[in-house]
């Protein structure tokens, strides 16, 4: 008992320790002079603009991401290629890989100076301090989630409820529609709110593609940062509330679909007392 | 529908699953597939469903070829061992599930619905998700989906084997019941003797990837055709090298006769007959005997009893 309150109150301190306290100052400090500064500094075209640059790379590192991962855990899981371990380790690789070792890496290949850089621009497409190369750190760094998520859960799914589907009549998409893509859809959701949440954050390795560009480059991790270099600490903190709250958001969302398409007892099967028999 | 396979192989990589089988099975019988677990049963019974794609051989359903055929398109109902529910669909829509894909109008599939629902004793559990079922009623959810879209042919993985042994009677009770009724051709694979002697009207015993005799249960039980049958179907006990029926084993309490000499071990009486264990010189293990349940024997023997045994009529092997 006393070993159970023991264990209970050291991991809710720890936790409070390391990620409330944070987070509570974090708030306290942002709203210390009011609300006012903070709307203000929210809205300033600056902050609006690292908000839209922030959210496009969203809006297409997400989607990319989810599309590949499901289709790479599905490949890693079901078909098992030769070299399958390859391309599992390579899936992990963002992981490993500093994203500042990526930044550097994608400045070598598309710089002024790089190996494919010089190409580009020829053919007039700039990759290096602009979109394009901000999009390719920002799909890199997120891309293990959706298959890291998804790979367990399909193995555990297992084939037979498919081939059942296949047995009773069910085309390859039906049986992809109705039985696999529900199946895996807790994975998925995990998938894409860790996948935003990399997306929204990256730091190091847009830092150094983007050039930084005030009003044009710049996403909100590296505004918070500027304002945080320029004393604006109330526009930092400010900032770096939003981009927490816009995470937890997309974590609320998404939970809520997907409490809305599921039904009682679907993806936790409970037996209740006697429930093996009749 | 008639069902064959001629001569149908399939390898694992170097395990042989099946080797050269070929079976037949008659229109609107109820078969079932006997063997221990890893004899290949449940492969083939995967072959005949096109799960499985056979290295060589041929799969006829009605006489047409369907070796290369996708499951979809063999008239198939498939039963698995761990029934494979859809777990996000309800009782109703799990059996729905055959006529949705086929986009049947929806007061087609939902009389029909209703229909097997009752037919599987599943009423008043139409929206109720497979975990709040009981293994029992889950079994009957999957057997009601394969129902569903009116298949040719009933394809049953140990339907059974994961239910405990009460409800396992029950359910096959049941469902000879129920293959009277609906008269679809139906293939049962099972690792228990006892069940597949009672369900079915034919029984194919099959190991280690080949069939070692396919019969009516009474042909298995009374010729067997090897050992292994011998052994596997019913009790049996092995007297100067040959295996025999314990029944067909004639017991001379008086020592008079000029059979096997033997002595006593131990008689246990039993609900249906007798068993007497009889240790008989330069055999291993002793030899079973059962007698009918009249009390002469019973005060005749005792153990360390001087008997003597005599094999009587058919023996299978050695």
């Amino acid at each position: 008992m006393i070993a159970r309150v023991g264990l209970r109150v050291a991991a809710l301190g720890y936790l409070a320790l390391v990620v409330l306290g944070p987070v509570v100052l974090l708030v306290a400090r942002t709203f210390a002079s009011g609300v006012a500064p903070v709307v203000a500094a929210l809205t300033s075209p600056d902050a609006v603009h690292a908000l839209q640059v922030s959210l496009m790379l969203v809006a297409v590192a997400v989607p990319v991401n989810t599309v590949f991962g499901v289709v790479c855990a599905f490949v890693l899981v079901r078909y098992r290629p030769p070299g399958t371990w390859l391309i599992a380790a390579l899936v992990d690789l963002p992981f490993a890989v500093s994203p500042v070792v990526l930044g550097l890496a994608l400045f070598i290949l598309y710089g002024r100076t790089g190996w494919l850089g010089p190409l580009l621009t020829e053919h007039g497409i700039d990759v290096v301090f602009a979109v394009p190369g901000m999009v390719l750190a920002t799909v890199f760094v997120s891309l293990p989630f959706v298959a890291g998520e998804v790979a367990p859960v399909l193995e555990e799914a297992g084939v037979e409820a498919e081939q059942a589907a296949a047995t009773l009549g069910a085309s390859g998409w039906q049986t992809l529609w109705r039985i696999t893509l529900p199946a895996i859809r807790w994975g998925v959701t995990y998938g894409i709110v860790l996948t935003t949440a990399r997306a929204l954050g990256e730091f190091g390795a847009v830092a150094i593609v983007s050039g930084n560009l005030v009003g044009q480059t710049q996403t909100l991790p590296l505004f918070v940062e500027e304002r945080f270099s320029d004393f604006d600490l109330t526009g930092a903190y400010a900032a770096a509330l939003l981009l927490g709250l816009l995470a937890v958001a997309v974590l609320v969302v998404l939970t809520r679909l997907n409490r809305r398409a599921e039904r009682p007892g679907s993806d936790h099967p409970t037996t209740g007392p006697g429930g093996e028999h009749e | 529908m008639t069902i064959t396979a001629t001569g149908v192989t399939k390898r694992f990589g170097s395990f042989v699953a099946l080797d050269d089988v070929s079976i037949e099975v008659p229109d609107r019988s109820l078969t079932a597939l006997l063997g221990p677990s890893g004899g290949g049963k449940s492969t083939l019974l995967r072959v005949l469903a096109g799960l499985e794609t056979p290295d060589s051989g041929q799969v006829r359903i009605g006489g047409v070829d369907l070796t290369r055929a996708h499951p979809r398109e063999r008239g198939i109902g498939f039963v698995f061992q761990h029934y494979a529910p859809f777990t996000h669909m309800t009782v109703a829509e799990n059996i729905a599930f055959g006529l949705t894909v086929r986009r049947r109008p929806k007061a087609e599939v939902s009389s029909r619905v209703a229909q097997l629902i009752e037919l599987v004793r599943l009423d008043g559990l139409a929206q109720r998700y497979p975990a709040q079922l009981s293994g029992g009623q889950r079994q009957r959810m999957v057997l009601a989906r394969a129902l569903a879209v009116q298949p040719r042919v009933l394809l049953l993985d140990e339907p059974f084997g994961a239910l405990d042994a009460a409800i396992r009677a029950e359910l096959r009770d049941w469902l000879r019941r129920l293959h009277e009724q609906i008269a679809v051709t139906t293939i049962v694979v099972t690792h228990d003797q006892e069940e597949a002697l009672e369900l079915a009207d034919q029984v194919v015993v099959i190991n280690q990837g080949r069939v070692e005799q396919a019969g009516t249960p009474t042909e298995l039980y009374d010729r067997p055709a090897s050992p292994f049958v011998m052994t596997f179907i019913g009790a049996s006990t092995l007297l100067h090298g040959s295996w025999h029926r314990p029944h067909d084993i004639d017991l001379d309490a008086d020592g008079q006769t000029d059979g096997a000499a033997g002595t006593v071990r131990r008689v246990i009486a039993l609900p249906t007959h007798i068993r007497v264990d009889v240790d008989v010189p330069e055999h291993t293990d002793a030899v079973v005997v059962h007698l009918p349940r009249d009390g002469r024997a019973l005060s005749a023997l005792a153990p360390g009893r001087r008997v003597r045994l005599t094999a009587r009529g058919r023996s299978g092997g050695t």
